[in-house]
């Protein structure tokens, strides 16, 4: 059994996000452990609040509760593209499912994973 | 879709950057690699292809790009420990460059072995 982490670089709208779901799908079917998965790059509309009911997205919240893997957003990225959470009350048009954090968050995943992969 | 493999005992981590001075993934491959710095992981970086250029573009040239000169943040990597970044020795050529012109010291390698050291690593990223 393998601990991975895997890094969703593409927007919900390409077939990466298929691909990786299924992937992160089949290593828990074969008995691997998910530590995270990070959304980073384009990858980060994924946790558009609005793209909530947007197959992809309402697929990798699902996965997230069923097994637990938290579904983390890079939030320097997420702010580039116009993604925040709520500051000081105000409106927050980020995916709650999502948690919003860091580079710094990812490279601790990978270091307590065995295996890192990108769907670039 | 890249894929690394470990045994988990020692991670250690190869970031290759492939993007050129007009992507703003040369600046988050560089973020990557300082983060990673940061918490003592052991890293090593690789610029390959235009990645170079990004040693050598004139500040005038980035921010005609629209996207902020990393060069300065490329001298951060001596502060952090990081090993000196890898280049291949076919990419310098092909630019017409030797490695003393780039703004930072570099390991010059050829492009075999380059891809010899990805064996030595236990986790790849690339961007």
């Amino acid at each position: 059994m393998a601990t991975i982490s895997l890094c969703i670089q593409q927007s919900p709208q390409l077939g990466h996000s298929y691909h990786a779901l299924r992937y992160a799908r089949a290593a828990i079917a074969n008995g691997h452990q998910l530590q995270q998965i990070f959304f980073y790059q384009a990858g980060v509309l994924h946790a558009l609040a609005s793209q909530h009911n947007a197959q992809h997205t309402a697929d990798w919240i699902a996965f997230s509760h069923t097994h637990q893997v938290p579904l983390v957003v890079c939030h320097t990225v997420a702010e580039l593209y116009g993604i925040h959470a709520a500051v000081d009350g105000g409106q927050s048009n980020l995916n709650p499912a999502f948690d919003a954090a860091g580079l710094t968050e990812f490279l601790v995943a990978i270091n307590q994973s065995d295996k890192v992969v990108q769907f670039l | 879709m890249t894929q690394s493999q470990s045994n988990h005992t020692t991670p250690s981590l190869l970031v290759i950057q492939t993007a050129g001075p007009d992507s703003v993934a040369a600046r988050e491959a560089l973020d990557v690699v300082l983060n990673a710095a940061a918490l003592d992981i052991p890293v090593q970086f690789v610029l390959q292809g235009n990645a170079i250029l990004n040693l050598v573009t004139p500040v005038a040239l980035t921010e005609a790009f629209n996207t902020p000169s990393v060069q300065k943040k490329y001298g951060m990597l001596e502060l952090f420990d990081v090993p000196a970044p890898m280049v291949a020795s076919e990419d310098l050529q092909r630019f017409g460059l030797t490695a003393e012109q780039l703004s930072i010291e570099v390991t010059e390698l050829s492009q075999q072995q380059l891809q010899q050291q990805h064996a030595h690593f236990t986790q790849l990223l690339r961007f």
